[in-house]
């Protein structure tokens, strides 16, 4: 009974981590969701009866894959100057648009 | 001045206005269409009807046959070998492609090497890890690198295998690499080149040897099938280790520099 | 309905939702997460196949190949990736570029 009140929740956080990792204005955020993803993920092979599969996503889709992506996003902000803030600032000034 | 400043918002503002009523229309275009594939993906597949299931009874002489207990393993290796010979060399292609495109510089390889318009800062004060992270590196990779080991080893009978060992060695790469990024200059590239390349030349040679052995291509000789496995599985998880961390430095070492880093 | 029905349009949401944000989204980084999370469902899907409904009868081949998958897309992600950033070295220089002229005039 545990087991399948787990199953549910897996069945309901996976699509809902996966709209969230692309709808955060944030891109360190997102990449931050997809490693939290990849971990559901491994835990959903778990519940499939697929360990090795669990193992590989584990290791790969949570940890190499996040940290390939954070290193990206290093060198990438290094080279777009500031784009995070260049879009919180524009949010901002949309807000302040739309209070005005 | 100002006048050209409040005319120039305005028409930004405009432009955003159209942007956005646009991008608002395309997004439903694109979600409604998306989501009349998806009920029709979710049709055709709960319509199929669940296929007789193959029971593990039924395989259980195939898997003895192929020199490993481990189901998966043995599928792997031995009856799709092609398959993970491929997928090996997709990875070997990829960390080909990445070091043709970029080139880092090795004394901080965290960032690229070749743009003269961006100075890059170092990433790391000082020239060592600080105490915590050295401790930890220290007893963590170690560790790591065992674990990895008896992964490979255990893909025989049960989970796990060349691709969980070597991730499981890319992240000990990747660790090490984050806590002392300067220390890859001293690492001879060529060594580096001879890591990746080993798995798929130990995989292409023991399937071109079996057909020494009267087989086809990778097809291992009966007997003793485990203990080629056993040396492919190796040879792999050490190059899909080594590639995934040069696939995290995100180019080669450049040779320029890797000269010159004790005089300028 | 059972649970792998669940497991089904739970994987089907993830592909939709991956397909959305890849055509919808414009930032580089966010089109290849999207890919990855279309990737995700897609192994979902496979994985749910090979799945027996009392869990004992299990059929071995789409786990070999969605490891097989696992580690290829890492490596597309990979190299994806370093396209990204050198597109993005190069319209920085270019802009660099049209700037210095600019500033000249």
């Amino acid at each position: 009974m545990i087991l399948i009140l787990f199953d549910f929740v897996l069945i309901i956080t996976l699509p809902l981590l996966g709209w969230a990792v692309l709808a955060t204005e944030d891109i360190f955020k997102a990449v931050v969701l997809f490693v939290s993803f990849g971990l559901l993920m491994s835990l959903a092979w778990v519940r499939l009866n697929a360990p090795d599969v669990a193992l590989a996503e584990a290791a790969i889709g949570a940890g190499v894959t996040g940290a390939l992506f954070l290193s990206a996003l290093n060198k990438l902000e290094r080279s777009v100057k500031h784009e995070r803030r260049i879009n919180r600032d524009e949010e901002k000034e949309a807000i302040n648009e739309r209070e005005i | 001045m100002n006048g050209g400043l409040t005319g120039m918002k305005k028409r930004k503002q405009s432009m955003k206005g159209k942007f956005k009523r646009k991008d608002w229309q395309f997004a439903t275009l694109t979600s409604l269409l998306i989501a009349t594939l998806v009920t029709f993906l979710c049709w055709a597949i709960l319509k199929e009807p669940p296929g007789e299931d193959l029971t593990a009874e039924a395989l259980a002489p195939l898997f003895v046959q192929s020199g490993v207990t481990s189901p998966v393993t043995a599928i792997l290796l031995n009856f799709r070998g092609y398959d993970t010979l491929l997928e090996v060399m997709v990875l070997f292609l990829a960390g080909l492609g990445i070091w043709s495109q970029a080139t880092v510089d090795p004394t901080n390889p965290l960032v690229f090497s070749s743009p003269a318009t961006h100075p890059t800062k170092p990433n790391f004060h000082g020239p060592g890890p600080e105490l915590i992270l050295a401790t930890l590196v220290r007893i963590l990779i170690p560790l790591m690198v065992l674990v990895a080991g008896y992964l490979t080893w255990a893909g025989g009978f049960q989970a796990g295998g060349a691709f969980q060992g070597g991730a499981l060695l890319g992240g000990a790469g990747i660790l090490l690499i984050l806590a002392e990024p300067q220390r890859i200059s001293t690492i001879p590239p060529a060594l580096i080149r001879f890591g990746i390349v080993l798995g798929p030349a130990i995989f292409l040679l023991v399937g071109v040897s079996c057909f020494g052995y009267g087989g086809n291509f990778l097809q291992y000789p009966q007997p003793g099938a485990g203990s080629w496995l056993l040396l492919i599985e190796f040879g792999a998880a050490i190059s899909i280790g080594i590639t995934l961390t040069t696939l995290f430095v995100g180019g080669r070492p450049d040779p320029k520099r890797l000269k010159g880093t004790d005089q300028p | 309905m059972t649970i792998t029905t669940g497991y089904i349009i739970s994987a089907l949401l993830l592909f939709g939702i991956g397909m959305n944000g890849l055509m919808t989204c414009s930032h580089q980084l966010r089109k290849i997460l999207a890919v990855n999370l279309m990737a995700s469902g897609v192994f979902l899907i496979l994985i749910v196949t090979g799945f027996g409904t009392d869990g004992s009868a299990i059929d071995h081949v789409p786990h070999a190949m969605v490891l097989t998958g696992i580690v290829i897309s890492v490596s597309t992600t990979a190299l994806a990736l370093t396209l990204a950033c050198r597109i993005q070295q190069r319209l920085n220089r270019s802009a660099d570029e049209t700037a210095e002229g600019n500033d000249d005039d």
